[in-house]
């Protein structure tokens, strides 16, 4: 079977696996914040953002094939924001050509928007679905919050092989593949598609309600091992937090 | 509070269920019992309302009428506990699939009754060691077949060793081996079962009662499967 996004959950094979999914996913959590704090319009702040990362891609190691997808994707996404030089308050236009600080603004959201995107797909490459819950019950998140995350990276992984053998369905009906058959579903999205994601999520409701699946689980001691990598890890991506938070705060150039 | 005869482990008293307030009903005055140990197969056309029965005794739907399961009547404020005593399978199993892995799934039919982490996840891999589910049990849900996804709806019925099963079409998406395997399992379970389905065969095979559902009624009850055969070219 082709390889979907959702099978990033736990594709990476860096040594951030060996420490506890919360400790992952809190590391996660504290470089993603190091990378939003960190000023990118400063060197120091750029290179805050940009060692966070590198340091997070290499405990991760997502797949290589992920890591182009998505920075293909952030690029196409935030380069775009360049063009708007022209008309930003701050344009070279209007600052007898200041390109430094003209290009301030667009590479902060370029630097942030790639370092974020980068960081949230290594963190789920660092945790399969199962570990994610795990960590979410864990950590002091509203059991509802938790649930309907899951739900939603749960039920978006059948929805999304749903959507595909539609597609094939209609290939076969309507002789057609690809670009046409995209053209096709996209058209076919109201009056198909939609109807069918309702009456899903209504049985889908039902099965929750019968399961009791929002209901507070019965207390029963979850297996807990205290490992120094968990320890080691977090020091470092707090320390990565802290160190964008005093350059900020400092104003290193 | 009206109790139902004590063998019933199933009961419905005159009970009618409309899908939407003002609509036709689809169950009409509907009356019949499952008693303990009794494996009943509900066989009716498409449309004759099984999956509304289903919805109906699982307290889903509203109805007018009353339903006893074990002998306690199913009411807004005692379904929540009824349910604990049922298992069910849905038509399509992958409404209730709600875990990213088989075996979480199933588990956390145990983690609800208060057992550990660990013992459900034993107590998971067990049963689906058992129903022929061994290598797919860290597998991500969405990479299994149709019947590999029934078989984990099955356990996840099971695990809770429920009084009364409800199974929507279970041997549906099957192949041959897997509904032998199916089969096995549920003639082995002690729990009342009602099973609705298409395939008389399959349905020979487990139960000792054949209720055939007719325009909302329950139109022939009996315990030869010949019956159906000949009254109603099955």
């Amino acid at each position: 079977m082709r390889a979907s996004v959702h099978d990033i959950w736990g594709s990476g094979r860096g040594w951030i696996r060996r420490a506890a999914p919360t400790a992952r996913l809190l590391c996660g959590i504290l470089c993603f914040a190091a990378c939003m704090t960190a000023t990118g319009g400063t060197y120091s702040g750029a290179a805050c953002t940009a060692g966070t990362c590198l340091l997070w891609l290499v405990a991760c190691r997502p797949p290589r094939q992920l890591l182009l997808a998505i920075t293909a994707l952030g690029l196409a996404l935030l380069l775009p924001y360049f063009l708007l030089l022209p008309i930003l308050p701050n344009a070279p236009a209007h600052l007898s050509g200041d390109w430094s600080r003209a290009l301030s603004l667009p590479t902060t959201i370029l630097l942030r928007g790639l370092g974020g995107m980068l960081i949230t797909a290594a963190t789920a490459s660092a945790l399969t679905v199962t570990e994610l819950r795990e960590a979410l019950l864990r950590l002091p998140v509203p059991s509802m919050v938790s649930a309907i995350l899951l739900q939603i990276i749960h039920q978006s992984a059948t929805l999304y092989y749903e959507t595909r053998q539609m597609a094939a369905a209609m290939a076969v009906r309507g002789a057609t593949s690809g670009g046409r058959a995209a053209l096709r579903i996209l058209v076919s999205l109201p009056s198909v598609w939609m109807p069918r994601i309702i009456a899903r999520a209504d049985r889908v409701g039902d099965a929750m309600e019968l399961r009791e699946y929002l209901a507070p689980l019965p207390a029963a001691p979850l297996s807990r091992t205290k490992k120094h990598i968990d320890i080691w890890v977090l020091c470092a991506a707090a320390a990565c937090l802290v160190t964008a938070i005093a350059l900020r705060a400092a104003g290193v150039p | 509070m009206t109790h139902a005869l004590p063998q019933a482990t199933l009961s419905f008293r005159g009970v009618t269920v409309h899908r939407d307030p003002g609509d036709t009903p689809v169950l009409r005055d509907l009356s019949f019992a499952v008693a303990p140990n009794e494996r009943v197969a509900l066989l009716g056309l498409n449309g004759s309302g099984k999956t509304t029965l289903f919805a109906a005794a699982a307290g889903l739907l509203p109805h007018e009428g009353e339903i006893h399961i074990d002998g306690q009547r199913l009411t807004r404020r005692s379904c929540q506990a009824l349910r604990r005593r049922m298992g069910f399978v849905f038509n399509v199993p992958e409404d209730q699939l709600l875990f990213p892995t088989a075996v979480d799934d199933v588990a956390f039919g145990a983690r609800r009754l208060g057992q550990s982490d660990a013992q459900s996840r034993d107590r998971a891999s067990a049963l689906l060691h058992e129903l022929g589910m061994r290598d797919a049990q860290n597998v991500p849900l969405h990479h299994l077949s149709h019947g590999q996804k029934q078989r984990v709806a099955l356990a996840g019925a099971l695990i809770g060793d429920p009084a009364l099963l409800l199974l929507d079409e279970p041997s549906a998406g099957l192949d041959p081996p897997g509904k032998r395997l199916l089969c096995a399992q549920l003639t082995q379970c002690d729990a009342a079962m009602l099973i609705a389905t298409h395939d008389l065969d399959f349905a020979a095979r487990i139960c000792t009662r054949f209720l055939m559902l007719d325009g909302g009624r329950i139109a022939h009850d009996t315990a030869l499967a010949d019956d159906i055969r000949q009254r109603w070219q099955w």
